[in-house]
């Protein structure tokens, strides 16, 4: 490490250059704050031959499978700032280090919506969004986040810019190498700056909460909210076995609207707390507090969630829950020692699984590939040599078989 | 072409797979982009993956250019056999293979007719959102390959957005068999990425669709301009004001007496200069809401009356009128080159505008017909192919309109693809390098570049480019 570290403060400045912990290592990061930096960066490594991992925050460095090891990191929190905002148009572009939070509150204040709505937003940054191709809370009403990103511009790993989409709400022209990059993990590029689409943003915000005994109640209700008409923004259940089930459901509107919605959610789910304004924020943030502990996240299609269920009761029983079954998906507060297990179980009835928060050693005993034909497999692996010939990435490492005996 | 590819082809697809015969082949010289032809050397037809599989690992022997082709309803030439080589078309593959209601997904082979999917499963409430004009006829593979649109993708997205799996294969002969319906992908984004790749990266036989619940009320309202600027102005509006219909749709006055005059007659006003169609849906009280506000902006742009389709068949009227007007517009002449660019909203009224003047002034008769919603701009040029002088400056004016919109930040397409159409405009909105990454990837798919060549890329090998800059 000392010898890279020492090229790069070379290189960067000593000020430009930290620690990050990735997979329990340290490793040197560069701090760019420019596009030249990060392509100085890139020309470097390859001049090396080193092995780099793009980051923002690093808000989401001890997400899915441990990685090979990088040479060093670079940052892309300090390149931020949006370049565009066109609000009567209904689209961001803004540069990769850019916090969620701050463009969601640059779109608040044009009237749009920026989706999708993540959690630690404050550090969580736009590169860091699209690269983990995690989508936020609001999923339910506006979709994935891989529908929203318009284009990317990206550095290739020999510092080449090259650019996939656009600005435009509607465009097929070329082949959208931006759905490959929305949740590479940074294997194959880095994203310097990203175009999304954003939404009128709801002119008011009603949170309904209901407490329930039990989850198959809670589930019940939740579901009779998503087979109605109405348009939610979020509809979750969440708690733990032996304890009360809590319903949140999200409405968003014109004031009108609203108010006749919210009658119509009160006549299928009984009787609720209601919270608007900052109270509404405070309860769907709620719904975020597994984040950093041991979780499982998994997203499949609905007529999976009772076995899903069925599994995490069989090996987790005292797990904690947040249940979203219009999306369908499923983030699971859960005992290290049995995390795999579950995952495992929940891959194999067809889910689409990610742990995070636990140790290297145990990430490493989870392909989340697994159940992926050979074919794909293979594609995969050929993309990656196409986009990055020199591997200068880093990937997941091959999983380490340990479980089970 | 050797005689021994179509006796092994013919023993993989039998008789009916096959068509040899040079008046048969001959239908398949071109799709909607009449002007560019060329007869295929055979047409295979396999029924199935398997057999589509079997055909290409076939083919792979023998080094043939591969073109995969749905319903050929396409407009900018996308199968189009340039090279020849075989032309593979899906037309047998045409089965519906489940209608999964709880989970509200579909599986359908590549062949089946877009409308025909959404009728197999109205009887649960559901339906495929994705609606070009051409949906009576264009195929659920054409409309991958393609990344459809349609007037109510404004409300629910395009193709990409509606695949949940795939089933390709590659030029290879390779099954990639992604058809599990995912919420997610695992790993690199392959159905992603597939979508809109023109059949370059391979052959889609079978999709998995989302499907979405039929809407509890839909209004669909008919406003009528003096003018086609204030139509194109009531739209920006109606989005900068972050209001929330369906489909937002504009058509011109030579659209309207084309439809008017035709079996499609929707009732139009002949004497108006644009009409704007504009759809909403959800609840009661939402579609009421949207629509006072939306009728309000219309006012304060001029439109002198507003019509709310007073029934279904009244507004499955107005529709048939709209997605028809392509076909209504074979009244005024011979040919109709349909182009397809994409704009910022907020410059909806200059563009219009623009791209208009640039067929007019070549004396070309020009009809308005577009997703104003959406920014994606449809000028309409009838003509006749066999007037060599008229066909030069109806691609005149095509490239003029192209570089109208790439200048005011817009894009070569919005929904029918590039093609052979707009290959040349690649380079004047990609550079080098950006195309050379398209390249890559497409080389990871099909590393002999067989699928579909001559199409999309403005090269044939890597760091090779084929076309020249366009002019001006």
């Amino acid at each position: 490490m000392g010898e890279t570290r020492d090229t790069l403060e070379s290189e960067f400045g000593v000020r430009s250059v930290g620690t990050a912990v990735v997979d329990e290592r340290e490793i040197p990061v560069v701090f760019a704050t420019s596009e030249a930096d990060i392509v100085a960066a890139l020309v470097l490594a390859s001049s090396r031959n080193w092995r780099v991992l793009p980051i923002g925050s690093g808000t989401k460095l001890e997400h899915g499978p441990p990685r090979e090891k990088p040479k060093f990191a670079i940052s892309l929190r300090g390149f931020s700032g949006v370049t565009s905002y066109e609000r009567g148009d209904g689209t961001i572009t803004a540069r990769a280090g850019s916090t969620m939070a701050a463009l969601s509150e640059i779109a608040r204040s044009g009237g749009n919506h920026l989706t999708p709505d993540v959690s630690m937003a404050k550090h969580a940054t736009l590169g860091g969004t699209i690269a983990s191709g995690l989508s936020g809370l609001d999923r339910l009403r506006y979709g994935p986040v891989r529908n929203h990103v318009l284009g990317v511009r990206v550095a290739l790993g020999d510092g080449t810019v090259v650019k996939s989409g656009g600005r435009l709400v509607k465009n097929v022209t070329g082949f959208d190498v931006h759905r490959l990059v929305t949740g590479s993990r940074g294997s194959l590029c880095v994203v310097l700056e990203a175009s999304l689409r954003l939404f009128p943003l709801p002119v008011h915000e009603i949170v309904l909460e209901t407490a329930y005994f039990g989850r198959d109640s809670a589930l019940s209700a939740a579901r009779a909210i998503i087979a109605s008409a109405l348009r939610p923004v979020c509809v979750a259940v969440s708690g733990s076995n032996g304890t009360r089930w809590s319903l949140v459901v999200g409405l968003a509107g014109r004031r009108d609207v609203l108010a006749v919605e919210v009658e119509h959610a009160l006549r299928l789910v009984g009787d609720a707390t209601r919270f608007d304004g900052l109270e509404s924020r405070v309860r769907i943030d709620a719904l975020r507090v597994l984040e950093g502990e041991s979780t499982l996240s998994a997203t499949f299609v609905s007529s999976v969630l009772p076995s899903v269920l069925a599994t995490i009761d069989s090996l987790a029983p005292l797990a904690r829950i947040v249940i979203h079954p219009g999306v369908t998906a499923v983030h699971v507060a859960i005992d290290a020692a049995v995390i795999v297990d579950v995952a495992c179980s929940i891959l194999a009835a067809g889910a689409s699984v990610e742990i995070a928060n636990v140790p290297v050693a145990t990430r490493s005993a989870f392909d989340p590939l697994e159940h992926v034909p050979a074919t794909a497999r293979d594609l995969m692996r050929r993309l990656k040599f196409a986009l990055d010939p020199a591997q200068r990435f880093v990937t997941a490492r091959p999983p380490e078989v340990v479980r089970r005996g | 072409m050797d005689a021994r590819i179509a006796e092994g082809l013919r023993a993989l697809v039998g008789d009916s797979g096959l068509v040899t015969h040079p008046t048969r082949r001959a239908t398949y010289e071109s799709d909607g982009l009449a002007h560019v032809r060329r007869v295929p050397d055979l047409v295979l037809m396999p029924r199935n993956t398997r057999e589509t599989a079997l055909s290409l690992r076939f083919l792979a022997a023998w080094k043939v250019p591969i073109v995969p082709r749905g319903a050929g309803t396409g407009l900018s030439g996308g199968a189009t056999p340039v090279d020849g080589g075989v032309l593979l078309s899906t037309a047998r593959m045409r089965d519906v293979l489940e209608v999964d209601v709880e989970n509200r997904f579909a599986r359908v082979q590549a062949g089946v007719v877009n409308v025909d999917l959404t009728h197999s499963c109205a009887q649960h409430g559901l339906f495929y959102a994705p609606d070009p004009s051409s949906q009576k006829a264009c195929t659920i593979g054409g409309n991958v390959a393609e990344n459809s649109g349609g007037p109510h993708c404004f409300k629910y997205g395009s193709t990409t957005q509606h695949v949940l799996g795939l089933v390709f294969v590659t030029a290879a002969g390779d099954i990639v068999d992604l058809s599990r319906p995912a919420v997610d992908p695992s790993g690199l984004d392959l159905v992603g990425i597939f979508v809109g790749s023109e059949g370059l990266l391979g052959v889609a036989t079978e999709v998995t669709v989302k499907l979405v619940p039929t809407p509890p009320v839909v209004e669909t309202l008919l406003a009528i301009f003096t003018s086609l600027d204030a139509a194109c102005d009531s739209v920006t509006d109606v989005i900068a004001a972050r209001l929330e219909p369906s489909a937002l749709e504009i058509l011109d006055d030579n659209t309207i007496r084309a439809i008017e005059a035709s079996v499609l007659a929707a009732g139009y006003p002949t004497d108006a200069r644009a009409v704007l169609l504009v759809e909403c849906e959800g609840t009661e009280v939402e579609v009421a809401s949207n629509l006072r506000d939306i009728e309000t902006i219309l006012a304060r742009h001029g439109a002198y009356d507003v019509r709310r389709a007073r029934a279904a068949d009244e507004r499955a009227r107005l529709w048939a009128g709209r997605k028809g007007a392509y076909g209504a517009m074979g009244r005024i002449a011979p040919d109709l080159y349909v182009t397809d660019a994409v704009v910022p909203r907020t410059r909806l009224r200059e563009l219009v505008r623009a791209t208009t003047d640039a067929c007019e002034k070549r004396g070309l008769r020009i009809a308005n017909v577009f997703h104003a919603g959406d920014g994606n701009l449809h000028p309409n040029i009838s003509y006749d192919r066999r007037d060599a002088n008229e066909l030069a400056r109806v691609l005149d004016a095509g490239n003029e309109i192209m570089r109208l919109c790439l200048a005011a930040g817009g894009s070569l397409t919005g929904e029918h693809g590039v093609g052979l159409e707009k290959i040349e405009g690649m380079e004047q909105l990609f550079t080098h390098e950006d195309l050379a990454a398209m390249c890559r990837v497409r080389e990871a798919f099909d590393p002999e570049k067989r699928m579909n060549p001559g199409k999309l890329l403005p090269v044939r090998a890597c760091m090779e480019t084929r076309t020249k800059r366009v002019e001006g």
